[in-house]
């Protein structure tokens, strides 16, 4: 008797490890293609000179895998990806799915109902101290081309309540393979914003939603 | 005998060391409106109040040491900083405000003069990061908390886990800060049937109910709304309160309506600390100037003879509170000492 049992213990952990199965999104920037590397220099067409990239960090939330129109949330509601860390999210999911939805920010309700851990702990660099808020997506760099201080861009993009509330849904069809490459393009990013103009960005503003508006429209699936 | 009674002693100070804070249920009266801040996200626990009150008196909050939150928040100024119109920080720096009075946070809906911080948890991060007050960053403190012993010691005891993290700071701040409960000056026990208020002093409340009430509402003496006080800008400090964050031309010289409890305690008042006296205060409301403006905005005249100033002065005098700015619970915790001697 206690031999069956453990036959039958031996192949139900069998079993789990045959249909358990990790679903891999991994997050790149690109620059014309090329996988950006922090602190290194690109050429810029619009700026007619180098541009590098120094931080970026953005939160994701609520990530849902979608087959056949149904949804299931998959891992923590709020997940920091930091460039400078770890950009890719492993999940325990055996789901197929033929695409993925997330937002990108963090809502209004965890914006006002105080201090969380993890990758909303205020030590992680993105919540502001002289007011109340999550800066949803922080990129930062320099380019020859600019005439500012240090030749420094700076966007820290954010905002919880109206009119400057700052999420945007990004809904992506994914590939058929349990590891999708997440592309945020930041030449196409770069080619709507005018760096001479506007090289920063550090508060809730009709500017920041536009410009996440912009960001949630060009991140697409790496064919 | 004397070994039971010793056990008996370590029992009951176990026991202690566990008592959990009914603080919803027993620490303000039935005439308080329900709290705003939300205690199931933060369950109110003996050991997290008094690590966050050793965080506030520590100057560990700040970059080099020499600012802690009691700096400008004193228990015997009812937690603001009497006699000095702005805050001061580090390295001597002045900054652009008075340091607000620091009681009744459960019932505030927002916190700073302007409104910027929307909960009491993260309220801590504007000082600790602000340049003129404590020019650190929280990802530092929680560094330094991390290396000290002591601290790991009392992280462990309230959160049963000696690492450090933003959030167990924050929260641990907020436990404490949510003790400093005013509400036993003499209105509470008129309130309460235990004493009557003189003739004065009940002219004064009447005085008050007609001309103060609708922006300094009882029993928290305030609304804490974002309101113009109808004082002249600071060609200085430029200060345009609420309007500064929103960006709203609407917004523009919005600051919260404090509460006008502790008055004799908290001095001096509005939020660039311009008034020492009440009867400042009273002129200004009743200046030709401030009656134009609030005609102009559709508020109701103030008008009020000297008698009338003197009897609401006398209301207003009934609402400092001894007990709660002379609470030992509330002081400099002593083992602080033994710490920074050991250091």
């Amino acid at each position: 008797m206690i031999r069956v049992y453990f036959i039958l213990v031996f192949l139900s952990a069998l079993g789990s490890e045959v249909y358990s199965q990790t679903t891999t999104l991994k997050f790149i920037a690109t620059w014309q293609g090329e996988s950006v590397v922090l602190g290194k220099q690109y050429f810029s067409t619009t700026l007619k000179d180098s541009i590098q990239f120094d931080r970026l960090r953005f939160y994701i939330s609520d990530l849902t895998f979608v087959n056949d129109s149904l949804e299931k949330p998959q891992g923590k509601q709020h997940i920091l990806l930091d460039f400078e860390k770890s950009t890719t999210i492993n999940l325990d999911s055996s789901m197929a799915f033929e695409g993925i939805n997330f937002k990108l920010g963090i809502d209004s309700i965890t914006n006002v109902s105080g201090a969380f851990g993890g990758d909303l702990d205020p030590t992680v660099g993105m919540y502001w101290s002289w007011q109340s808020g999550y800066v949803n997506f922080k990129l930062e760099g320099k380019s020859n081309a600019l005439h500012s201080s240090n030749q420094k861009f700076q966007f820290h993009l954010g905002g919880y309540s109206f009119p400057n509330k700052n999420v945007a849904r990004v809904s992506l069809k994914t590939n058929k393979n349990s590891q999708n490459i997440i592309e945020l393009p930041l030449d196409l990013l770069f080619k709507e914003i005018d760096l001479s103009v506007q090289n920063t960005i550090m508060s809730p503003s009709l500017k920041a939603v536009e410009m996440t508006q912009t960001i949630a429209g060009i991140i697409q699936i790496q064919k | 005998m004397k070994l039971k009674f010793t056990a008996f002693l370590i029992i009951l100070s176990a026991l202690f060391a566990f008592q959990k804070i009914e603080y919803q249920v027993d620490q303000f009266p039935d005439y308080f409106p329900a709290p705003l801040y939300n205690f199931s996200n933060n369950p109110m626990d003996t050991n997290k109040v008094n690590l966050g009150r050793f965080l506030f008196y520590d100057g560990i909050l700040s970059k080099d040491n020499s600012i802690s939150c009691s700096a400008c928040h004193s228990p015997f100024s009812a937690f603001g900083h009497n006699d000095h119109q702005l805050s001061h920080g580090i390295h001597d720096s002045i900054g652009n405000r008075n340091a607000p009075p620091l009681f009744n946070l459960a019932w505030q809906p927002n916190f700073m003069w302007d409104g910027a911080v929307n909960h009491l948890d993260m309220q801590a991060l504007a000082p600790i990061s602000s340049e003129t007050e404590m020019g650190s960053n929280i990802a530092d403190v929680v560094k330094r908390l991390q290396d000290d012993p002591f601290y790991r010691k009392r992280f462990y005891r309230a959160f049963q886990d000696s690492t450090v993290t933003g959030e167990r700071l924050l929260k641990a701040l907020s436990q404490f800060q949510l003790t400093l409960i005013s509400a036993n000056s003499k209105y509470d026990q008129e309130k309460k049937g235990q004493v009557e208020f003189t003739k004065e002093e009940l002219k004064g409340y009447k005085i008050f109910q007609k001309n103060c009430n609708s922006c300094h509402q009882e029993p928290l003496f305030s609304t804490y709304e974002m309101k113009q006080n109808f004082i002249a800008l600071d060609s200085n400090l430029r200060d345009y309160g609420q309007g500064a964050i929103t960006k709203n031309a609407t917004d523009s010289l919005l600051f919260k309506v404090p509460s006008l409890r502790n008055l004799e305690f908290s001095y001096p008042y509005m939020h660039d600390g311009r008034y020492y006296e009440l009867e400042e205060i009273l002129q200004h409301y009743t200046s030709k100037t401030v009656q134009e403006k609030f005609k102009a905005n559709g508020l109701q005249k103030i008008n009020l003879s000297a008698k009338d100033q003197t009897d609401l002065i006398a209301f207003l005098q009934t609402l400092n509170d001894k007990e709660f700015v002379f609470d030992r619970q509330h002081r400099f915790p002593r083992e602080l000492l033994v710490k920074w001697k050991e250091e």
